[in-house]
Order: structure tokens, then sequence, then C-alpha cells
């Protein structure tokens, strides 16, 4: 069970305008319920096909506690702290109202990953300090809820007539990290053609109006959305948000254009169709304003059609399902110019998965140095395992445009881990653990029938529908960490403002060896942290981080063979060496920065328990 | 499953009425339509440019649409016969829900359904918490049927009001997961009901300050309450260590509510080496409490119910009886060779419902797994290494077979997999027999005569020859055969195909064609069938290529 929205958008459901003209009601409810998710934390609604068998550890069980606090630290009381296994059933969702104090308590949790959020309408969780999305039990928890933005502005026609009944829909198009995102937030206008939305997340909004009354008619049905202030989507004006802020005075000018059809037919779907139906999204190219509609289950060939689409490029994917698809087609580039695009083919492919089996080579009666003592006990279940895709290895098939390239899931009690609906493509999975004393120490890939792409590293180049099977990931104990601080050269030196941190294997033998190698973005003051690393001789390295790429990049640089030698090529020349040992906590690093070169003066840099 | 199967109605719902207009609109030309007309005026005068619509069991995609002209006229054209509303698609501002009901004749035109707008009248308010927080997204009832929902200012507006007095009243839905539970308050900021002032508005008016205070119970999450107790062997009466205990809220099912099971509490507990355990944190509430069977806890009894109010539980006893084993081996057929097992190793069997599980010896295959509740299992085999399950073809207890055959519907057999263990039983000498052959069946489909038409279905199966008709046929109920999972073939777009793991002997393999497609997967005869009978020595691999004439009749058999 793979709670797989976070790499889908929840709202991708209830964006929709025109599955919204058929039921306006429904669909307000439905955007409210998507503005809760997305504010809460994108990860509300459990995957599908859970073997029955497996039933959830109960032994060692244990709490979450924590605390609620509002955007000036006070506490936060009766509001909804929610947390559910990443690898886990519906049932095991629970849910708690904060008392008085803000405080929280959640017991009888077995040890497993955890995701913990709040959900307060109007409010959005702000976890800037980097707080870990994973958690278990034992924790004490910190929320803090920071009030969301809110647009606000009335609907009127071309004589400034107020236009009640309007559906009006704000479109996330980017947060304030820049980043390209798709949620949509609707709402209704009222009798003075008022419309208030509110608890939005920071970053830049179109505001578009898809319908006006509560009736659609073939008429209407082809117009086109008008966007703020008064215009088709080319020249919608984009509405910057942060947190707490009101843009006030954002009103919209409705007026009645014709636009095209966009329409074509499926096929390749499941035998006989899914029973839950499935859908399309159709994403303006230079705005990123997105458009759903679906079909309803059992269709061998369903067919589609978008109306008022005006004129532009667009990008077009079908899936078979909302969620956790099993099969989508190849995202197309349409473009409408003047004239309606009709008798559309998309072809579903399959989507694969990829299953394994964590080992614990960890032994409870081991006899360990004082120092490798685990703070903790580790259970398999704490782990996630993510499956990240190389976006940048197959720009052409724009799968990135629609899926997240991260997806997570956790072993059952047994070690076993699932990880599906995955886009074809190059995958690499990455472990989280909970404990500082583990670490992944190998990946083996199934024994028949894979090659690897680079015999170097565990990465898997997963077809159309295949399914991988076999992945064993042994997790052994006696990791080393290391957290320390990059510093400029000297005090009038600036340091740039973003910076990643390197770790690269000293030993030839493990140049080749990509799991060796980790990277992590530094924080503003330059502080880095490497935990869970595989004891042994190592350069650190640092090195700006282009101003055009996101943070925490998911394809690691030492994924390719060019990225590793250029790595190790740097790292020898700053040659600085750090010895991680079995269980060193190396904490109080400090590292000065020089643009090419790199050198260090270990400050206090010594090995604590 | 809750939140998931909410969520899941919603667009069902949406589905099936988005579908259902859209089949509105198809059958439209199938009879004579018909018409209606009418004028629509607002305070005594026509209204110009009011959208006025016919709809059918209040689907918002219309049969039929007009403005009304100049006059305040509308005409509604093309009309299916049947059940119809005429309504209003009025201004926000209006009094929601107007609309004539009417039932056409076929070619029926009607006159003269005149509809009024007549201006609503507006309440307004504000919802906080006692402490002066806004509640956002709480809805505020004022029946009979009006709803209005606060903004993040926690302002309402309820628009569109008939003339009237209003009892205006705040309450969390049930339903939403997202809101803390709180006392159904009315205006002026009461619970009790028979307190509640009523609002009352006159035509086209608008009241202010309509304004609820919460006040919520004071709650703090540290009077919860511990229960204490001991387990004891029932036989002997001494307490037990290290026995698990599962404890799980019951739901209040009497107001026939929704449960909300991600509120329901539950904990588990682990006896110390006196046998007594403790679990903290419990809030009121009705409780059961038992024994948690598995491995590492192999006890089971009865569950014990308890109900909190305001104290601790203490002195719980809960007597528990030893659980039973199943012991025995896995032995794969068909290739028993130590490269084999190693390749599947670990071989991990589990029972369920018991929640027992454990890896086979890698020596001999042998296993036994603890902690088995009295009743039947059954038994699964999975290789670890390849993650699949692996195919039980029998299982003996003392060389006698336990997967006894049931009964035999039209030649198949359907078998009871499950061992039975009485009471604190340890079961041996249990033999799984797993199949794990190395016959491959490979080849090559070619249509011919033709090319299949969209939707089409292949399928391809391996049935041993002794079983087929004495004319080479399919011998079998398809549905059955499905069900009971028959081996099958796996094969490409291309139509190259494979059926794996295939013990030695003869075969006939067949391939179904089905040329329309499958309606919500009902199985049927497919419309053409071909049948080749092959011989597989063990370990052996044929190649074959089936030639399926799509020329030739259906139902004909082809060779």
């Amino acid at each position: 069970m793979t709670l797989k929205l976070a790499r889908q958008s929840p709202n991708m459901l209830f964006s929709g305008v025109e599955s919204c003209r058929a039921l306006p009601a429904l669909c307000s409810l439905l955007l409210m319920l998507a503005a809760f998710i997305d504010t809460g934390q994108s990860q509300v609604l459990p995957a599908r096909r859970r073997d029955a068998s497996n039933q959830p550890s109960q032994k060692r069980a244990g709490s979450i506690s924590g605390r609620v606090t509002d955007e000036s630290g006070r506490p936060f009381p009766n509001v909804v702290v929610n947390v559910r296994p990443v690898n886990g059933t519906i049932e095991e969702y629970k849910h708690v109202g904060t008392d008085d104090e803000g405080s929280f308590q959640l017991n009888g949790l077995p040890s497993k990953s955890y995701f913990v959020w709040c959900s307060a309408a109007g409010y959005v969780e702000d976890n800037k300090d980097g707080s870990s999305a994973y958690h278990v039990t034992g924790d004490f928890v910190t929320l803090k809820l920071r009030k969301g933005g809110v647009i606000t502005g009335a609907v009127t026609n071309s004589s400034g007539e107020p236009l009640g009944k309007a559906k009006v829909v704000a479109i996330r198009v980017r947060d304030s990290e820049r980043r390209a995102l798709r949620f949509t937030y609707g709402v209704e206008t009222d009798d003075r053609g008022i419309y208030r939305i509110y608890g939005l997340g920071s970053g830049s909004y179109l505001l578009m109006v898809n319908q006006i009354g509560e009736y659609q008619d073939q008429d209407l049905r082809n117009k086109i959305p008008i966007y703020y202030p008064s215009s088709g989507r080319d020249d919608a004006q984009e509405v910057k948000l942060s947190l707490g802020e009101e843009a006030s005075g954002i009103n919209i000018t409705y007026r009645s254009e014709r636009g095209h059809i966009v329409s074509g037919k499926c096929s390749g779907a499941a035998q006989g169709g899914s029973t839950e139906g499935g859908s399309l999204r159709l994403i303006h190219a230079k705005s990123g304003a997105i458009r759903t509609t679906s079909w309803a289950g059992n269709q061998e060939n369903p067919s589609f059609a978008f109306y008022g689409v005006p004129d532009g490029d667009y990008y077009l994917i079908a899936q078979d399902r909302s969620w956790d698809p099993e099969a989508a087609s190849q995202p197309r580039l349409i473009s409408v110019k003047g004239t309606d695009v009709t008798g559309i083919e998309l072809k579903l492919l399959p989507f694969g998965s990829i299953a394994g089996h964590i080992v614990m080579e960890v032994s409870p009666k081991a006899k360990r140095k004082p120092e490798c003592k685990p703070a903790r006990k580790a259970s398999v279940e704490e782990t996630v395992v993510k499956g990240l895709r190389n976006d940048k290895a197959a720009p052409k098939d724009r799968f990135a445009l629609f899926f997240d390239s991260v997806t997570s899931g956790a072993p059952d009690e047994r070690g076993d881990f699932f990880l599906e609906s995955l886009p074809p493509g190059q995958y690499r999975l990455k472990m989280k653990l909970v404990n500082e004393d583990l670490y992944a120490r190998a990946v083996t890939m199934p024994k028949t029938g894979r090659q690897p792409g680079d015999a170097a590293r565990n990465d898997i180049a997963l077809k159309s529908g295949e399914h991988v099977k076999g992945v064993i990931i042994n997790v052994a104990e006696g990791a080393a960490s290391i957290r320390g601080r990059v510093a400029a050269s000297d005090e009038k030196a600036k340091l740039p403002a973003r910076l990643r941190a390197h770790l690269v294997p000293f030993e030839r033998e493990n140049a080749g060896n990509a799991e060796r190698f980790a990277e992590t973005d530094t924080e503003s003051d330059g502080a880095f942290a490497f935990a869970n690393i595989a004891p042994g001789r190592y350069w650190l390295l640092v090195r700006p981080i282009a101003d055009n790429e996101r943070q925490e990049a998911t394809w690691p640089v030492a994924w390719d063979v060019a990225g590793r030698s250029a790595l190790r090529r740097e790292a020898e020349a700053a040659n600085i060496a750090v010895d991680l040992q079995r269980c060193a906590r190396i904490t109080n690093y400090l590292m000065r920065y020089r643009p090419s070169l790199t050198v260090t003066r270990p400050a206090s840099g010594k090995t604590k328990q | 499953m809750r939140a998931r199967n909410r969520i899941t109605i919603f667009i069902a719902i949406l589905f099936v009425a988005a579908t259902g207009a859209h089949a509105q609109s198809g059958a439209q030309d199938q009879k004579a339509t018909c018409s209606v007309t009418g004028t629509v005026t607002k305070s005594g005068k026509p209204a110009r440019g009011v959208k006025v619509v016919a709809v059918r069991n209040s689907a918002y995609e219309p049969l039929a649409v007009d403005l009304t002209d100049a006059d305040g006229h509308y005409h509604l054209k093309g009309i299916p016969p049947g059940p119809c509303e005429i309504t209003l698609d009025a201004p926000a501002s209006a009094i929601k829900n107007q609309n004539e009901s009417l039932m056409l004749d076929e070619g029926e035109n009607i006159e003269g359904i005149d509809l009024e707008i007549r201006p609503g009248g507006v309440i307004t308010g504000r919802v906080t918490e006692a402490n002066g927080r806004p509640m956002i997204d709480v809805t505020v009832g004022l029946p009979p049927s009006w709803k209005a929902k606060t903004d993040d200012r926690g302002m309402y507006r309820a628009y569109g009001l008939p003339p009237g007095r209003y009892k205006v009243s705040v309450a969390r839905n049930p339903m939403d997961g997202s809101q803390v539970d709180f006392p159904k308050t009315y205006y002026p900021s009461v619970t009790n009901e028979s307190k509640a002032e009523t609002v009352e508005v006159a035509t086209g008016a608008e009241v202010t300050n309509i304004d609820i205070k919460v006040k919520r119970p004071s709650k703090d999450i540290t009077k919860t309450y511990a229960v204490t107790g001991r387990i004891v062997n029932a036989e002997t009466g001494s307490p037990l260590p290290k026995v698990d205990l599962i404890c799980q809220e019951k739901p209040n099912l009497e107001d026939n509510q929704d449960v909300d099971f991600a509120e329901l509490f539950s904990c588990v507990a682990e006896s110390d080496s006196k046998g007594e355990f403790r679990m903290d944190g419990l809030p009121p509430g009705k409780y059961k409490i038992e024994a948690y069977t598995k491995s590492d806890s192999p006890w089971y009894g009865k569950e014990l119910a308890f109900e909190i109010s305001n104290a601790d539980i203490k002195g719980l006893e809960i007597r528990v009886h030893r659980a039973g084993s199943i012991g025995g081996v896995v032995v794969l057929e068909g290739a028993n060779d130590p490269a084999t097992i190693a390749r599947l190793s670990p071989l991990r069997i589990s029972a369920s419902p018991a929640d027992a599980f454990t890896e086979t010896s890698n020596k001999d295959g042998s296993f036994r797994l603890t902690g088995v509740k009295p009743g039947s299992h059954s038994i699964r085999i999975h290789s670890v290494s390849t993650s699949e399950d692996l195919e039980i073809i029998g299982i003996e207890r003392d060389g006698v077979r336990l997967d006894k055959v049931e009964e035999i519907v039209e030649g198949i057999e359907v078998r009871d997999r499950e061992i039975e263990v009485g009471p604190g039983e340890n079961v041996s000498g249990v033999r799984v027999v797993v199949a794990w052959y190395q016959g491959v069946v490979r080849g090559q489909i070619k249509i011919e005569g033709g090319t299949l038409p969209k939707g089409a279905r292949l399928n391809l199966w391996a049935i041993p020859a002794n079983k087929l008709k004495q004319d080479g046929s399919w011998p079998y109920n398809r549905t059955l055969a499905f069900l009971s999972q028959m081996r099958t073939g796996s094969m490409d777009a291309r139509g190259r195909f494979v059926i794996e793991r295939l013990p030695p002997g003869e075969y006939g393999i067949i391939l179904d064609a089905y040329l329309t497609p499958l309606k919500n997967d009902v199985v049927i005869e497919p419309s053409l069938t071909l049948t080749r009978i092959i011989s597989l020595t063990e370990g052996a691999e044929v190649e074959i290529t089936l030639v399926l004439d799509l020329s030739k009749k259906p139902q004909e058999k082809q060779q």
C-alpha cells in the first residue's frame, strides 16, 4: 500500500471543469475536499490492493504525541491530527483532536513509519524547518499551522452587473519555490457576485470562471473559461500570494467566447475497462493550467471530449484510474488553432511495479560496542522505500508533467515491499531508515532477466507493464554519520546561495559503486548532515547548485558514470578526507568553501557517541 | 475502508449522474418531442435574459434551455416525452428551488407555465470559538432546507431565502473527519434548542450579525485511563509472561450512524514477567480485549468486554489456552534439486486466518508454524527471493490427503486446502507439495483470413490431454475453469506466447478467441476455438505455431 497521492495530486480529480459542469454542487464539495487534502498533506488516502493476509504486526505498539501551534507559536486547540502508516490500510488511518493546550497523543500504534499531518480548514502546515515527513512511535511531533492565503474578488459581466453562481477556480501553477504545481481550488460566487478562496499555499495562481449558473447546455458547454482579469488563457494574469496574505479585488469580467472541442478515443485499458473508470488531463503548455475529464467504468474503448478549449498548445494524457493508475497513455502534445481537434486516439500502456524484500541484518542478541548501541529497537516496517524516477533520462516521454517522480512504500512486517503504478523509465531505490545506526549495505537485483544499464549501480530500466520482483535490500548495522557546517573561505567572502555537499568514496574499489556516494543540500546557514552512511573512508566535497536546478535533486549526480568521475576528480583535488568508522558520529565539522577548490580546517571534528 | 469509500461513492455518483444525463440527451430523437412556453416575471414585470431549463430527475444537464426575450417569454423545444421539471436558472439573489413538475405526453405542447423571480432574503453572521478564533468550513443550518458554510473569517452568508422565520445553528457533520466534534449550537450561542431564538427575514431583506459562539467542553488529553490485569493459563491458573494482547474500542452502532473507524481507539500490550499487563491512554468508552495469537505469543482465549467511564479498570483476568501448531515439510515436485531450491529460497509458509508464518528449512524443507488458533487454516507458500506465490498441488497429513476433493463440477475438481487444528493441537506430518516443473510451451499465434476486431481477446490454456473430450475439444465449463485458475498462458501484442511450469505429459493447447468484447467480465463461449495436442518431456521446451483463421465460421473447430 503505497499511499500514492504524493506523486499525483488528489486534486487533479477534483480540478475538473467538464465533470464539474455536470454536477456543480457535488463538485464544490469535492473541491472543498481537495482543498482540505492539499492544505493538510497530500497523502490522505490509502492505496488499493493490500494482501488481506498481511495483518499488521501489533507487537511493539507505541504512541506518537506532539503539539500543534499557530503562526505566533500559541497552542492550536481542536484541530485534527492524522496519522497513517506509509505501508498500511485505511483501517490503520487514525485521527485525533488536539486538546486545549494544542497537544495530541495517538496510542496503540504498531512499529511502522507514519505520515503525521494536521488538517485545519483555512490553514496550511508549515514544515519549512525540515521536520521529517516520516515519523515512528515514540516521536514527539511539532506541527505548525499558518493561515493560508486568500484570494477574493467579484465576478461581473461586461456591463458590470454581478454574476452570482459563477464557478471560480484557482489554479496554483507554481509554489513559492517556483516548482510547477497544479493544485486547484474551486468555489461559487454568492448573491453579490463575490467569491472568496482561502487556505491557499504560497505561490502563483491563475483564476478562471468556467460556468455561470447551475445548468449547462450544449451551447454553454463550448464556451471557453475566462481568466482573470478578462481573457482567454494566453493573456491570463497570475496572482502571487504568500501565506497569511489576502489578495483582494481580483475581479473577473466574464464574457462569452466560443472555444473548440478536443476529443477522441482511448484504447488499451483493462479488459472490459476498469470498473472505476478512468480520467484524462489536459495541461495548457504555457500557463500550466489543467483541466480534467473522466469516463465511467466498464467501457472497452471510452471516448472523451473537452469542450470550450481556447487556442493554444496542450499536453494530454489518459489514465485508467484517477489514483494509482495501472495504465496510461504516452503524454501527447496537442495544438488547438482555430478548429476542433477530433479523432485523437490514445493508447493506454500498462504501468509497472517493483517488488522486493528488505533483509534486516540486525541481531538483537549481538554484542555491540557501547558506541554502536542503537537508541531504540528498529522494526523493518519503519523503513520507507522510495522509488525515484529519472525524469531527465526521458524528457520526451513527458510523464514527469503528470506524475511525481517519487513513489514511496513501506515493507510489511515480513520485509516485503511493493511499489506500484510506475510509468516506464529509469528507477533507483532509496531507503529512509529510522535509526541512525542502520545503512543500506547492498541492493541486489533479481537473479534472472535483468541487465542494469550501468553495472556499478542498481538502477532499474522499467519497461511498460513490467513487474520487477525479487529485489533484495540488505540493511546492516554500524552506520556512521557526519554533521557540520560549510563556511566561507574567510570573513569577507560570501557563500553561494545554494550549496550541495557530497560524500565520495575514498577507496578506489568503491569508486564505481553509486550506492557509496551520498549528497545533501545544505541549509541556508551552511549546515549539512549525512546519516546512515556505510562505514569507510570518504572525501567531502561541496558544490554550488545551479540556479535552474531544483532543490533536492531526485537523481543524484553520482548515479551516472560521468557524474561519478567528475565528483572523484574534484574530490581528489580538494582532498578533504574523512574517516567514517563503524558507528562514528562526527559533529561540528567545519568546512571552508572555496569556489573552485575547497579546503578544510577540521575545527572540532571529533568522534562522539 | 471509510474515507476511501466515501470518496469512491462521491465519484461514483458523479459518473452515474453524468452518464445518466448524457443518456437522456441521446434518447431524444426516439419519439415526437414536446414543447413548453411561458413567461417569467420579476416584481410583476417581465424579466429578460433569464435562463429557463427543462430537466429530468434533477440532472444538471438539461433537456432543453431557453433565455427569456424582452417580454419575458420563453419557449423550450425538443423535450422528450415523460416527466420533467421546468425551472429557472435564476440569479443567486432569487429564491432557490422554484419549479413546475409536468408529465409530457408524446408531441404535447404546453403553454402558460409562468414563473416568477422572487427576491430572496439573506442572513449573515460569524461563527467563532469561545476564544474568538473563527470556525472555518463549518456548516450553518437554516431548516428546513437552507445551508451556508463559514469562510476563513468564520463569516457565513445564507442567501436566496424565502421570507419567514429561521432557527440558525451550527453542527459538525459526523462524516467530516477534518473537524473535531463540537456541540450543536443555536443562535444566540445556546446549545439547548428550546433557548434558540428564531430570525425573521422579510421578502428580499438582509439580516446581519447573526453570530454564534461555540463553547466546547474543556478537553485534556491527559484525562485518559489505564487498564491493568493479569494473564493466566486457563489450565493451570499460573500467570503467563510475554503474551500479546489487543484491545479495541467497540463502535457504538445503536444510533445507526456511520462509524468513523479512524476515531476508534486500539491498543496493544504484552504481559510482563509476572503475567501482568497495563494499557495506558484509553479514553472513556466500551472496549473488547483478547489475546493476540501469533508465533511469538502462542496463546488464545475468549474476548473480554469492559467499559471505561471515569476510572481506571483494574484486575482484569484474561484466561488463555496454549495455541497449537502445524509442522511438516514442503516438497517441490518436478525439480527438487538443491539448485532450484536455492534459487527459490527462502520459502515462506504462512497460515491464515492464523497470523503465523515461518521460513522452511533450506536443508530438508521442514517447517513448524506456531501460534495457531483452533480452527481451519489455509496454507500459502511464497518464494521470498522471486516474490511469487507457488502453486500448491497437494497437502497430506501422515500420508492422507487433506486437500480432499469437495466436489467435481463438470470435470473440475474443487479442493478444500484447509488444515484443521484442534484446541492446542500440534499437528505434525503435514506434507505440502508445490509444483515446480520446468516444462515450457512457447510459440506464435498467426491470424489469417482477416484482422482481429478491436476489443477482441485471446485466451490460451494447457489442459492435460486425458481430460479433453474424445474429439479433442474443450472439456469444461469455462467460468469454472477461470475460477479454478487452470493453467493459462501469457502472450504479447505480437502473438508470442508462453506457458510455463508444466509437468511432463500430453496436453491440449487450446486457443479461445473472443471476437466480441466481454461485457462486465461475464465469461461467454468463445467465438472460435482451436486445439493442438503436444507431448512434453520433463524440463523440455516445445515451440508451436497456432494459426487462427478468422474466415472460418464461428464455433467451428480448427486444427
